[in-house]
Order: C-alpha cells, then structure tokens, then sequence
C-alpha cells in the first residue's frame, strides 16, 4: 500500500487542472515505459508503445481537462454549501442560546418588514399594477376632459356624454377598441329578498378592448349592445357566480332577474377580474339594455349632450403614436359638441392611464398619493428596525469580543468571522421576514378592509412583487444590520481582548451605538411629526361643518324608477313610508327629498324681479334640493331666521323657500332676507323667503361658495318624485337600519333593495386619505418610538454596566443615588434632544411636499413639532429611569473589587 | 473492441473500473493492470478510455481522487470509491448478472426461441 501524502494540499494553492492531467499522464507513461522494459523493449520502443497505447494523447488530454475543470466545479459548489450550512448551524445554535435578543430582533424585523410588505401591496394595487386580468392594460388609456371656462383650462374630468362617446367610437381613427362603462346600483329579488348589486353597464368593445378572457361561457360583444335596447344578456364575475350562483358550471343560459328585469346568464368572468376600475363588481350588463331602464326607454340620455355619466377607455392601434391619438380624439370630440356648449366646443380630452390613480381626474389620486408616502414611511421604519438591530448585534459582539478574539488567536481568519456574523444577520432577518409575511397577511387585510373598503385587492401576480419586495427589505436589513458589527470583528482587538481590557474598546462601540440612535430619534421624531399632522388634518375635516347633523342620521335610497313604478304611485309611496317611519320607534323625524347632500343635486338659474342678473359664484349653482315634509328636520338644518315648510305649504298655498345663510348675504346683503322673493327656471311664480338656514353641504367636504336653496316638493309644478328618504335617529344610526328596512317592506310587499345607510359612510370615502394617513403615520411613528426607546434602554443599560467601576467609585466618594440617576437619565435626554433637534430640521425640509395632503394644516405646525418633540423627550425619558435606578444600586465595594 | 457496442462498453468499463477501486485506492496505471490481470486480456481496454471513465466517475462523484506518493516514489494520482460509488457497483453488478444470465439463457436455447417465434408468426 502507497503511503498517502497530501503533496499539493500543503503547498496551501490548488495545482490548476492542466497540471494535474499532466501529472497524471506522465505517471502513467513512466510506469508503461517501466513495464515493458522490465519485459524487454529497449527505451525507445518502450517510450513509443507507451504513448501508441494511450492513442491520440492531444484528444484525450483536452478532453481529460475539460472533465476535470467540471468535476472542479462541482467541488467547489458542495464545498460552499457545506460551508453555508455549518454556518448556518452554527448561527442557528448561537441564537438559540440567546433566545432573547434574537426574540426582539426577529420581532422588531418582523413588524419593520411586515410594515414594507403591506405599504407595496397597497401601492402595487393602487398605484403600479393595472386592474386584474386585462392583457391589453399597456395601450389602453382612460379619458378625461379638460374643459375651457372663460380662459381657464379646468382640471380634467372622467364624466363625459353617450354622444361624445360615439363621436370617439365612430369618428376616429386611432384606436383599435372604444368602450365606455358607468355604474349601477340595482337590486336583485324583492321584498325580504331583495338584494343590492353594484352593476356595470358596458358597450359592446367593452371586453375586446380588455383582451380579458371569460372562465365561462362567452362575454357580450357590439352584437349584443345594438340601440335601442340591445340584448338581455349578462355576465357575473367569479365572486358572484360562487356567492349567488352556487359555483355551478351549468348556469349559463339560466335567467338573473335585475331591477325586475330578466338577463340571460352567458358568461363567468375570471377570478379577481374587476373591469377597468378596483371596486369589486357583481356582474356587466350591455349598456344599451340596461340603460334602457336605468335611464330612461325615451333614450334621451343617448342624445342629450348634457347628460354626463359614463366613462370612457380606447385602446390604441398598433404604432399608433400618443400625440395623433389624442388630436384624432380631440377633433372627434368638439366636432359633435353643440355650438351653444361653447366649453365644451374647446374641450380637450386627455389620454391618461388605466391606472386609475395616475390619470388626473380619476378617483383614487390621494389615497394612491398618501400610500406611497407611507410606503416611505415603512421603509424609514425599516431603517429604524435595522439601526436598533446593529445595536443589538453591536451590544452582543462586546460581549463575544472574547469569543472573537480566541477565534481569532486560533487561526481563524477574519473573513470567516465576518462570515458568521453576516450567516447569523441573515437568518435573523429571514426570520423577521417570516414573521414580517405574517404580520402582512393578516395585519394587511384588516388595514386594507377598514382603510381601503370598496378596494379589490383579490388577485393573481401581486403576490410574487410583494415576496419580491420583502425579499430585497430583507436583504437590506441583513446587510445593514451586521455591516458596522462586521467592521468592528474585523478589527478585533486581539491582544486587548484577551486581558479583558474592553474599556478602550468599549469606547469606539459606544460612539457608534450613539450614533445609531441619534438616527433612531430623528428619524422618529418626523414620523411623529407627519403623524400630528395628518391627525390635526383629519381632526379638521370632521370637525367641519356641514349645516347637517350627520352624526344621527340615516339615508334611504329605493330605485323604484327602474322597478317601473309610476311617478305618481311613487310619491304616495314616500309620503306613506315618511308618515310610518316618523311613527317608527327611535325615529325623531322622518322625510322625503329629491336629491340629498353628498348625493344628487341639480342646479336651475334664478332671477329676482327687478334685476339684470345673479352674481355668479366660484362653486357654480345656484343649487335646490326638492324637500318633503320633515326632511330639513330631519337633516337637520340650524334655522337662522324665519321658519321651515309645513304641511301647510301645500300646492294650494303661495310658493315658499328656504334659503342658505350664504344665498341671503350674496343676494340681499345688509337686508332681512325674509319676505324677498326670486323665481326659479321656468316657473313664473315668485316664491316668497321664509326662512334662512346654516349653509349646507352640497356633495363634498371642501367646496367654494355657491347659493343655495329649499322648495317644497308639493309646490312643485309639474309635480316631483322624491329620491331618497331622510331619517333622524334617536340612538346611534346603526342599529336604525334593520328596524327601517323591515318597516318599509311591511309597507310595500314588492320593494327592490331597500338602500339603508348612517349617513356618515356616506361621507366617509371622502374621510378616506386623511383617515389612512393618520391612522398608518400613527402605527408606524408608535411601531418606530417603541423600537427607537429599546434601542436607548439598551445602549444606556450598556454604558451603566460598562461604568460600574466608575459609578462605584462615585458612589464611594459620596454622590448621592440621586445624581447617579440623575447623570445616567441625562444622557438619555440628551441624546435625544439631538435626534428630536435634527428630525425637526428634517421635517421643516421636507414638509412642504406634504402640504398638499393636509386639510388646513400647515405642514411646519408648531404645536405638532412640538408635540412630537414632547412625546419623543418623554419616551427617552422613560426608556432612562430603569438603567438610571440600575446606577443607583451599584454596589461600592462590588465595583471596585472587580478592579 | 472497437466500434460496435460502445453503449455497452462504456457501462461494462465503468462497472470494470469501479470494481477495481473496490479493494482500495489505486491509481489508474494500477487499475489498468488489475483489469488486464483478472481478463487475461480477453477484455482489451484502451488506455485511454480507462482514463476518460475514471474522469467520467469522478465527475459524477462516484469516485474520489488524491495524490500520494508510490513505492517507487513517484507522484500519482489515486482513485477510490465514495459512498455512492459503492452503491453504484453494488446496484450495476446486480443488473448486469441478471442481464447477462438473461442473454444467457436466450443464446443457449436459440432453437427454442426460434419455434416460438414460428408458431406466433
């Protein structure tokens, strides 16, 4: 047996694979020669025989090489995983002997990446990914127009009319597919029965300009939207047809009754498929069919250029360049406007994206905006998580100093030390991240559900951005965490180690720990601030006031119209249902109106006699709401001066109204308003003011002035169909709801959904981005103080251990625990009134581009910083008092016996 | 043998070579000795193929090699079997005894073979 000798191993470099082949050859061309010598051949033939027998030496060389070059390789790689998984192991076992530092580090990852992970979902959905499900998303554009009024270019608008719609299917020349959708609340069965759907009516390129492909059956084409009333047909989305249809594969050709009518089931939508816009929707119906009850059988709403209601999205052609779309567009537009619509003769429509939050004049913008400003937030939470854990890591590597420095003394080499310590940030962050994709799901969802409600964020392909997202976040953090730790091994003290000198050591550490934590504290303090901010904000705007009392009441909608009940049966039927909910217990007042605030409204020109003209004010009107008996009681109007309607103004009596505080002043300033009278569109009557009220909302939370005014519903000539009913609860609205559904029923068997809703959810959406930015700035501030005062409870429990000769010998020399708390306490302070200090220079920078997302709040408000300040000073505060007691109870002769 | 039966000859060489480590590292001059041995040269093996296969088997990590010095004090490299080698031997003696006990018992009784053939026919 051959002695073995790692001959080349010792040298410490690998021989390369061409020298190995060689060796290798040679050797056994050597033993050959040997061989057949020892049989008899001289040198030469030897030589000869040796290399005939190996045959053609070059090929099998290279070929040899390549082998070996490969076997290499594959070495090398096990090696390296190998390698990897000791480390792992060995970091494995080093956390599990530490369970509480890697408890807080996972934690303090887990909620920093969580936070990540659920701000990209919301901005991916929002803002980066088209709807689900529409292969074509990348040409197609969503069309607003921007109108000229006077020499002012207004901000672009989503709603535009049926016959501009055909202009720009018909007359243009750029786009593939043209389709315009609009929305209808209908209602399916009757009575108790009765159910709500959120219905689109879409033209009939609807689905091929999506390039969408059903789950089932087939979706509706131009063939089935023909005018006047196309074909009864239907298609219902995935959740609907699991939710109401069963799940059935054999529904399609079954009958869905809508408002009364019966559509023809023909298609399943795919799942998470919610058309052009994120609300969930129930099912799509061809706009012609369902427009043909839902608006009207006399089709004026195809013809009258007034009507604005729908939607309108082209694909472009191939090739077809962005700038010629839109002129085509544009001259396909304001060929067919009429002459008299002189701004609209001008308009200019815009091609914007299908991302509904990047198109100007689309809804969604500010909760999008305030999104990615969170999304930012998340990430600074992030930074934050990662500072703490160097910190931690940081505190951990003092305490392994020792540990290091033997490794080191043994031989080991630094770039495996830091190995190890990069190995171990790695699975810690990976732990985070698992913990993080937890927090995500179920934390995401409640965000979402009570933040975002009416966002469909069911979908495919979102998940694999937000792994991707969190992936990188991961990353990150185990990189920063272990890179200033990493430093630090790399020059390890060796000797001073050794001797447990780590004071001088101890020093550089505790420099760099501060200064972590002075990031901490800044970074802290403008998350706090921005948080103020969008507090006092939302504060603000709930604090407005409506002219309403919106806090007890309760909105009614029943689509009777489109159940095909008459006018005239429809108003017995509202002053039969406001009569029976004013005798409704927990009912203060109960009435018809037609229109509401925050709902629909109309506007009609007013001439006083005597005068050329009306002022005309900056938020357009005036206005009118057609109200019943009962119903300002019940919205609850604060009365000025004068009275409201009663039974009394009747359409026998002399024509009355009421008017707002705002139309008084405009109208007869410095004069009793009562008394005057004004005639409204084209009825002769002058209606007599008997009452002045409180200026009332129109429909939205923040608007510019304009008049406005209250009729009686049964002065009304020709006579007015109410819309809604108005109720004013005794007790919170809530819990009115059941009670007024059942009564109405009772009052009418064959009911359509009855809409019952508190007013406030009404108002809510508008609430939507101030309430998502204060509550998130809110989570994310508290999430980032609270890891931010860990990080100062560690670092000053560090600098009291590491003192403890020095507070000893203090203690000796007579320092009372006082000043001993007192000192330790102080430095806490301090260095967080450097970090508030800086986090307030930072926002006083950067606050300006958050202006525009604030309600009546200056982004640099005093009482915010100073308040953030507060709150940051008094957690250090907190996070001091326990190390600072820890100082008092130093043990005199115990310190300065371990000297 | 050339040419003809490469397939084969590349698996029996490998399943040859294998069996030559089994006993302890060698080295491929040694192996091709052993295998000339135990045929009596009725199996001639080309040099170089026997060490394209011990390449072959190290890349596919069923043999392991090392350099170590030899009697007559020169360098060589030395194979041996890795756990997967020897469950590779293990496994390919067991299918080619039953292979070639297969083809065997076909050559053997070809007569037979060929009535039965007649008769499906």
């Amino acid at each position: 047996m051959p002695r073995f000798l790692e001959v080349f191993r010792l040298s410490g470099r690998e021989p390369s694979t061409r020298d190995d082949v060689e060796n290798e050859l040679q050797f056994h061309l050597a033993e050959m020669e040997d061989m057949l010598m020892a049989q008899g051949a001289t040198r030469e033939v030897a030589r000869d025989e040796a290399r005939r027998r190996l045959g053609d030496i070059e090929r099998l060389r290279k070929e040899l090489r390549m082998m070996a070059e490969d076997t290499r390789r594959t070495v090398r790689r096990t090696q390296w995983l190998e390698d990897v998984g000791s480390d792992l192991r060995f970091a494995a076992r080093g956390l599990m002997r530490a369970p509480g530092f890697t408890l807080v580090v996972v934690v303090t990852l887990g909620l920093a990446i969580g936070a990540n992970a659920t701000m990209f979902g919301v901005v991916d959905r929002l803002l980066l990914r088209p709807p689900a499900e529409i292969p074509y998303a990348k040409d197609i554009r969503r069309v607003t127009v921007a109108r000229w009024i006077g020499e002012k270019l207004t901000p672009p608008w989503d709603a535009v009319s049926y016959p501009s719609f055909k202009a720009l299917r018909d007359d243009t020349r750029s786009f593939a597919a043209v389709a315009a959708v609009t929305v209808q609340n209908m209602s399916s069965g009757t009575g108790a029965e009765a159910r709500p759907i959120r219905a689109v009516l879409a033209t009939g390129q609807y689905f091929t300009l999506l390039g969408t492909r059903p789950y089932l059956g087939r979706f509706f084409g131009e063939e089935d939207d023909k005018e006047p009333s196309g074909s009864p047909v239907v298609v219902v989305s995935h959740t609907f047809w699991r939710q109401a249809l069963g799940a059935r594969t054999n529904v399609l050709g079954e009958t869905v009754r809508l408002d009364g009518h019966p559509y023809e089931v023909i298609g399943v939508a795919p799942a998470g498929f919610t058309g052009t816009d994120l609300q969930p929707v129930d099912l799509w119906l061809p706009f012609n069919t369902a427009g043909t009850y839902s608006f009207g059988s006399d089709g004026d709403w195809r013809v009258n250029q007034g009507w604005q209601f729908i939607n309108i999205h082209v694909r472009l052609k191939d090739g077809v360049n962005e700038v010629a779309a839109a002129t085509d567009a544009m001259n396909a537009y304001q060929a067919i406007q009429e002459p008299e619509r002189t701004y609209e003769k001008r308009a200019v429509p815009v091609l914007g994206s299908l991302i509904a939050a990047r198109t100007p004049g689309a809804s969604e913008g500010s909760d999008a905006q305030v999104a990615a400003w969170l999304f930012g937030v998340a990430a600074i939470v992030l930074i934050i998580a990662c500072a703490n854990v160097a910190n931690l890591v940081l505190a951990r590597g003092v305490r392994r100093e020792a540990e290091m420095a033997v490794r080191l003394a043994i031989g080991g080499s630094r770039w495996r030390l830091m190995r190890m310590l990069l190995t171990e940030s790695i699975l810690l962050a990976m732990l985070g991240a698992g913990v993080g994709l937890l927090l995500a799901r179920w934390g995401g969802d409640l965000m979402r559900g009570v933040l975002l409600p009416g966002v469909s964020f069911e979908s495919s392909g979102g998940e694999g951005r937000v792994l991707a997202v969190t992936a990188i976040a991961t990353i990150v953090a185990a990189i920063v965490a272990s890179l200033l730790p990493m430093t630090r091994a790399g020059r390890t003290n060796l000797s001073g180690a050794l001797h447990g000198a780590s004071r001088q050591v101890g020093a550089s550490s505790l420099r760099l720990r501060t200064g972590l934590l002075l990031v901490q504290t800044t970074l802290c303090t403008a998350l706090l601030v921005g948080a103020g901010l969008f507090v006092r904000s939302l504060n603000r705007i709930s604090g407005l006031d409506l002219g309403i009392d919106t806090s007890r009441l309760v909105s009614i909608r029943i689509d009777l119209g489109s159940a095909g009940v008459s006018g005239p049966e429809q108003q017995g039927f509202y002053r039969d249902a406001a009569e029976r909910l004013r005798n409704t217990p927990g009912v203060r007042a109960a009435g018809a109106m037609q229109g509401m605030p925050f709902g629909s409204n109309s506007a009609e020109g007013i001439k006083i006699p005597g005068r050329d003209s009306i002022k005309v004010m900056p938020g357009g009107g005036p206005y009118f709401f057609r109200v019943g008996p009962g119903a300002l009681e019940a919205l609850g109007v604060r009365l000025i001066r004068g009275r409201l309607f009663t039974p009394a103004d009747n359409a026998g009596a002399a024509a009355v109204a009421v008017i707002s505080e705002r139309m008084a002043q405009e109208l007869w300033p410095g004069e009793d308003a009562l008394g005057k009278c004004f005639q409204a569109g084209q009825d002769d009557r002058c209606r007599e003011v008997i009452g002045v009220v409180a200026d009332v909302h129109r429909q939205e939370l923040i608007e510019a002035d304009f008049l406005l005014y209250f009729t009686a519903v049964d002065q009304q000539q020709p006579t007015a169909t109410p819309s809604n009913l108005l109720v004013a609860t005794n007790g919170p609205p809530e819990q009115m709801v059941e009670p007024i559904r059942k009564e109405l029923q009772a009052l009418r068997g064959d009911l359509p959904y009855v809409n019952v809703r508190p007013f406030e959810e009404i108002i809510a959406p508008q609430k939507r981005s101030w309430r998502l930015g204060a509550t998130m700035f809110t989570l994310f501030a508290g999430l980032s103080l609270l890891i931010a005062a860990v990080g100062l409870y560690g670092v000053l429990s560090y600098l009291v251990s590491e003192r403890t000769r020095e507070l000893g010998l203090r203690a000796a020399l007579g320092a009372t625990p006082g000043t001993l708390l007192e000192m330790v306490v102080r430095s806490g302070i301090a260095s967080a009134l450097l970090g508030v200090i800086l986090g307030l220079g930072v926002v006083v920078v950067v606050a300006g581009k958050l202006g525009s997302l604030l309600y009546q709040t200056s982004p640099r408000d005093p009482l915010v910083l100073l308040a953030a300040g507060a709150v940051v000073v008094v957690v250090a505060l907190a996070a001091s008092v326990v190390p600072g007691l820890r100082a008092t109870k130093v043990d005199p002769m115990e310190a300065l016996r371990t000297e | 043998m050339p040419g003809a039966d490469l397939d084969l000859l590349r698996g029996t060489l490998d399943l040859l070579v294998l069996r030559a480590v089994s006993a302890g590292p060698q080295h491929g001059f040694g192996i091709a000795q052993w295998i000339a041995q135990v045929t009596q040269d009725d199996l001639r093996i080309d040099d170089g193929a026997l060490y394209t296969s011990l390449h072959r088997l190290e890349r596919r990590s069923l043999l392991k090699a090392s350099w170590g010095i030899t009697d007559k004090n020169r360098k060589a490299k030395y194979y041996q079997l890795t756990p997967a080698g020897r469950h590779a031997l293990a496994r390919d003696t067991a299918q080619w005894t039953a292979y070639a006990a297969a083809m065997f018992r076909v050559l053997k009784s070809q007569k037979e073979a060929i009535r039965l053939l007649e008769r499906m026919g």
